[in-house]
């Protein structure tokens, strides 16, 4: 199953127009790493159960800035993960967003998906929503006929994987408050793996206390727990425990031991509810413990891997090759794969794509973000290409492993496969 | 590494493999890659249910889709007889894997095949599945060895008799097979025992994990000529497989293997093959392609048996192990045919036994039918002996290594299960073990443990077939049909290169199908390096014969008076390197040769590892890891430590994370890599190892196989591990966070309690 239509407005109206027009026959999509698969799985689909159209905002320029005014940090709907791994701003000012963003998926995953993506699919288990409910997000919203409303995170998302929003409306902004020198945030992540899990329990915490003194006592305290209820919930009991105290380790058992009222984790496939209730009074002490240690930013890497070579992690809103307004269908679907110009078919991921035409070294392996066998670099940012529209890579420039090597010469990378046996298999 | 003056120009260097450039630029060509005119594609309809009956199969709507091409059921499948095929590393009743290529009256396991579509496209075959109306009759169903056993379990295959130690029953049951080793008294042994350690250990289904889905592209000639290329370990088992499958002769079936991303041993039985020819010759002989998607593979090919095994061993104060006993309850999936066998075979391996006793069952559950994986069994039955082999060290407060050297087996002595050992290199690697730098350096901090274990594996000869002509500039063109999975056509093309006296860079080795070569058996059971290397070795002798008697020719003197060494020929001070004299040669040289060496010699391995566990999250990490193996001979070092490093991270998966999760409708929930969760590179550590070469005297090169002895310990030296850094014995895989939290719950009531 694939998308019904595809289209990819140049404005916020444009955008803001085809939703009014399709309603539930189309979704809004960005980083598309979570919705091409709900579409594929017949997760999401129209009212009649066929599969959707997608309406796709990353050509539209002004939506991928991270900018902070007057002490509230403002993040743009198609800022990706990766630009907050990247943002000086989240790093210093919302450390617990940046860790969450940095805890998901893969480099390739967190180049295309967004925090606003993460946050309109909804899942408990999803990294970004904890932080930004402990940081006390909201969200703005806006349709054409309705304008925009701005509401609380925890408003927003209604239940399990539901969110406030009509089939008009694109989520515009998210918002939050800067964390000032008397503030410090924690985000911990329970996944089975260091790479490509789904968080078994996370926790993130945010404080502010009376002065920048580590052992200063709280004024404010948030703990939000992700993974263990249909929705990311705030553990409020534990949080007004905590004002007016500094940490010890009984008071750290104690407000621990709180959070876990607010829990009522199930039991499914990653873990059994208690474990998770269990993890959640041992994260949330650990987070505590980190906070009175002031070694909340622990094991944070000097320089993440990115894997977006000079570009900012920014993608361009203009088309690279074949402009739109040559107008001919075939130019339209053109793109530069390594060096050369080719018509992309449409309608079908980027991996499906460039098999039709030839480009068989992109490999599937699970067709759903895991494996990285489909990794081909977009735009001068690697992804996944199972989770691409090809549309998407119309007029922009694409390498495959076909075209890493240059003038003849292999990649050093490939030639150090080659040298140590890395082509091994099994 | 030992290093001792090489008698070797080739054989211990380390070149690059020949198909590098082709792997690393996406040029090679696998088998999801192929492509023929007028292609149509393949899909199959999955059994949603864990048990049931066929009532019936309406394919109408199916057919009468635009698009759609063919549509077959089992009825298009020959009626096939009882017959067990070999298939290497397992063997298969043919009647039930053609049962299992398309389900006959009953579906048994969650994603059994039922129906299969060819269409003009994957969009329209799957919609086309879609409308086909099955309708099924649920029956109740077992997913446990143990309750699939009991005598009000629900019955998988109704004519299954247990062949009871050698003899039928006469009931339905679940359980294919008791088998029983036996030798000694049991009784006395564990009397004369100060120390006696009994355990029961769990261990989930896990699956492979190659990155390349399975798939076929068949075409059925008009003239009834079958065409197939795939992902296989070995294309002559595809070939046989098939002729018995669709009941047609060997010679109307041409198997191209493409390359292969991984297979690890279960890309031996035919899953879409036999489909996709089906498909071909209904749908107007066209060709058709089939591709799994990854939920496919894990649902519906061959994972490894979970298993129950209990083991009872004692020992003397002094350190002799006097009685061992176990019982392997292994999981088979929906068909007969677990590796419960090899489990018994490698259970007690390395110790001198005087008495001692192994059962093992075979027991049907519905679950998908168990393919090879590595040194099949040999985990599961290390993970429970080696736990107690630990815990008997312990006991009698001796240091785990020289326990285990005690109790060692060496040359001369006999298996449990029958065969005696020739020239093995167990105490060579346990020693070498025990002298490693990691074995004595300090562990300090909380929680943290090191555990050892060993392993062994039967390693395999099996039929190899190989054929090489001189060419004129000096070069040889090598022609194999062995699968290349883990270096083979450097390891087997530096043995020709060897045997000539030529440069590696001499050898252009090609592998190729089954219209191309001499019969080959699979490339499994770690049999490629020593059972090819074995035939090259016979090709280049054959060569360096004849080029001797060229040269013979060439200088008109009797053949005996020509030398040849190091690929130069030479006669009463004249002398013609292995080049010149190609150039010289007007007939050309060529040669072939077929074996089925007997003697490929066992291997053993020692892990050593360090791990810490998160008392709080139940989270381990693998500080340090240390695998030193007897290799025999490594032909090429980088391939043979690539090789134990890939053991022991499949065998950390299968120890720490990796299982099969069924819903309680039997259908399994984690059918992709997010919750199949193999680890990452950022799980593991740099994985160290030590080549101990006690060479093979069953093998020109003294080359034993090395790819699946690096699987067997891991689990077992982790759980050893975890017991050293929190003082609890895990019985159970995958040792998951969850798992080892409550273990410590249970620790710290237990303690509570004493």
């Amino acid at each position: 199953m694939t998308y019904a239509f595809y289209h990819s407005p140049n404005t916020l109206e444009e955008a803001l127009y085809l939703k009014a027009k399709y309603g539930e026959d189309a979704r809004a999509l960005a980083g598309a790493t979570d919705l091409l698969l709900e579409i594929e799985r017949g997760v999401r689909q129209r009212p009649d159960g066929s599969p959707p159209g997608v309406i796709d905002l990353t050509r539209i320029p002004g939506l991928a800035s991270i900018v902070e005014s007057n002490d509230v940090i403002q993040l743009g709907p198609l800022v990706t993960h990766n630009q907050c791994v990247a943002s000086p701003t989240i790093v210093e000012k919302a450390f617990p967003l940046a860790r969450a963003c940095w805890e998901v998926g893969a480099p390739q995953i967190r180049n295309r998906a967004t925090v606003v993506g993460n946050v309109i699919t909804a899942s408990p288990a999803n990294d970004t929503i904890a932080p930004l409910l402990a940081l006390d997000a909201r969200i703005t919203v806006r349709s054409l006929e309705r304008g925009e409303r701005t509401l609380p995170l925890d408003a927003f998302i209604i239940g399990f994987r539901k969110v406030d929003l009509a089939p008009d409306e694109l989520v515009t902004a998210i918002s939050f408050p800067a964390l000032n020198e008397r503030c410090d945030g924690v985000f911990i992540k329970l996944g089975l793996r260091r790479a490509q899990a789904i968080s078994v329990v996370n926790v993130a915490v945010v404080v502010e206390r009376e002065t920048p003194a580590l052992d200063a006592p709280f004024i404010r305290a948030s703990i939000a727990l992700g993974a263990v209820a249909p929705v990311v919930v705030r553990a409020s009991a534990a949080e007004s425990f905590l004002v007016g105290k500094s940490l010890d380790e009984e008071t750290i058992a104690e407000a621990a031991r709180l959070a876990v009222q607010a829990a009522s984790p199930i039991d499914d496939i990653r873990s059994s509810a208690e474990y998770r209730r269990a993890m959640v009074e041992a994260l949330t002490a650990r987070a505590l413990r980190q906070i009175a240690a002031g070694e909340t930013r622990a094991g944070w890497p000097e320089q993440p891997v990115m894997l977006w070579g000079d570009t900012g992690g920014v993608w361009p809103v203009t088309r690279r090759s074949g402009k739109r307004s040559e107008g001919a269908e075939a130019n339209e679907r053109m793109a530069i794969v390594n060096g050369c110009s080719v018509a992309l078919p449409g309608g079908m991921t980027l991996l499906d794509s460039l098999r039709a035409v030839g480009f068989v070294g992109v490999k599937e392996g699970c067709a759903e973000g895991e494996c990285g066998a489909c990794t081909v670099s977009l735009d001068g940012m690697a992804v996944m290409a199972c989770m691409v529209p090809a549309e998407r890579a119309w007029g922009g420039e694409i390498l495959t492993v076909e075209g890493l090597a240059a003038c003849g010469r292999l990649h050093p990378v490939q030639q150090a496969f080659i040298e140590s046996g890395g082509v091994q298999c099994g | 590494m030992t290093t001792t003056a090489s008698p070797y120009k080739v054989i211990g260097t380390r070149p690059v493999r020949p198909d590098g450039v082709d792997k690393v630029t996406g040029r090679a060509i696998y088998g999801a890659d192929v492509r023929l005119p007028g292609m149509l594609h393949g899909k199959v309809l999955r059994s949603p249910h864990a048990h049931a009956r066929i009532l019936c199969i309406d394919a109408s709507a199916a057919l009468a889709l635009r698009g759609v091409h063919a549509v077959i059921t089992a009825q298009d499948m020959p009626a096939i007889s009882d017959k067990i095929a070999d298939l290497g590393e397992s063997t298969v009743n043919l009647r039930y894997a053609s049962n299992n290529i398309l389900a006959h009256d009953k579906v048994l396991y969650y994603g059994h095949a039922v129906a299969a579509v060819a269409a003009d496209n994957v969009h329209i075959a799957e919609e086309a599945l879609s409308l086909i109306r099955v309708e099924y009759e649920v029956l109740p169903h077992v997913l446990d060895g143990k309750q699939a056993m009991a005598p009000d379990a629900p019955i998988l295959l109704d004519d299954l008799r247990t062949n009871e130690l050698g003899k039928l029953g006469d009931r339905p049951t679940n359980v294919a097979e008791h088998i029983r080793h036996q030798r000694g008294d049991l009784t006395k042994g564990f009397a004369e025992a100060d120390v006696i350690v009994e355990r029961t250990f769990h261990t989930a289904t896990v699956h492979q994990g190659y990155i390349e889905p399975q798939n076929a592209t068949a075409l059925w000639n008009e003239d009834g000529q079958l065409f197939i290329w795939c992902s296989t370990q070995g294309a002559f088992s595809v070939q046989e497989q098939l002729a018995e499958l669709l009941q047609i002769p060997v010679s109307r079936i041409i198997v191209t293997p493409t390359e292969i991303g991984g297979g690890f041993g279960g890309k031996i039985n035919v899953y879409l093959e036999p489909l996709a020819a089906l498909l071909s010759r209904k749908a107007g002989h066209r060709p058709v392609k089939m591709v799994m998607t990854r939920a496919e593979v894990l649902a519906a090919t061959g994972p490894t048996s979970g298993s129950y095994i209990r083991v009872k061993m004692g020992a003397r104060r002094d350190g002799v192990i006097t009685a061992a006993e176990a019982e392997l309850i292994y999981e088979a999936g929906a068909f007969p045919g677990s590796p419960v066998g090899a489990g018994c075979g490698v259970i007690f391996a390395p110790y001198r036994l005087e008495n001692v006793q192994i059962d093992g069952y075979d027991v049907v559950v519905n679950r998908p039918k168990a393919a090879a994986y590595r040194a099949p069994g040999g985990t599961n039955a290390a993970f429970a002996s080696e736990t107690v082999v630990d815990e008997l060290a312990e006991k009698l407060g001796m240091d785990p290594i020289e326990f285990r050297l005690r109790n060692a087996v060496r040359e001369g002595d006999r298996r449990a299960d029958g065969p005696e050992y020739k020239r093995i290199g167990l105490i060579e690697t346990l020693e070498a073990a025990r002298s490693h730098p990691h074995y004595t350096a300090p562990l300090t901090g909380k929680h943290r443990g090191r555990g050892v274990a060993t392993g062994f594996w039967f390693n395999w000869g099996g039929k190899s077939s190989a054929t090489a002509t001189v060419n004129r500039d000096g070069t040889v063109n090598l022609i194999e049909g062995s699968t290349d999975i883990g270096g083979s056509r450097a390891s087997i093309a530096m043995q020709l290169a060897e045997t000539l006296g030529i440069p590696y860079e001499d050898v252009r080795p090609q592998v190729v199908g089954t219209a191309g070569v001499g019969y080959n058996d699979v490339t499994g059971g770690s049999r490629t390096t020593f059972g090819t290397g074995w035939a090259v070795y016979e090709v280049g002798k054959k060569i360096l014969a004849e080029m001797r008697q060229r040269a013979a020719d060439y200088w008109g003197v009797p053949v005996e008076e020509v030398s040849v060494a190091d690929g130069v020929f030479a006669y009463n001070g004249e002398s013609l390197s292995f080049r010149e004299l190609a150039g010289k040669l007007d007939t050309p040289v060529t040669a072939s040769a077929s074996v089925h060496p007997q003697n490929y010699g066992p291997g053993f391995g020692v892990h050593i590892v360090d791990v810490e566990v998160d008392v709080e999250t139940g989270k381990v990490t693998i500080l340090r890891y240390t695998a030193a193996q007897d290799v025999g001979k490594a032909i090429h070092p980088s391939y043979v430590e690539g090789q134990l490093q890939g053991g022991v991270a499949q065998g950390v998966g299968w120890a720490l994370n990796e299982e099969y999760v069924y819903d309680e409708k039997g259908r399994l929930l984690n059918a992709t890599l997010l919750d199949y969760r193999m680890p990452t590179a950022l799980d593991l550590p740099m994985i160290d190892t030590v080549l101990v070469e006690v060479a093979n005297p069953g093998h020109p090169y003294g080359v034993r196989g090395v790819g699946e002895v690096p699987i067997v310990p891991p689990a077992a030296a982790i759980a050893n591990a975890i017991y050293r850094a929190i003082g609890v014995r895990m019985t159970e895989l995958p040792m998951s966070p969850p798992r080892i939290v409550a273990a410590l719950a249970r620790k710290r009531q237990d303690g509570v309690a004493a």
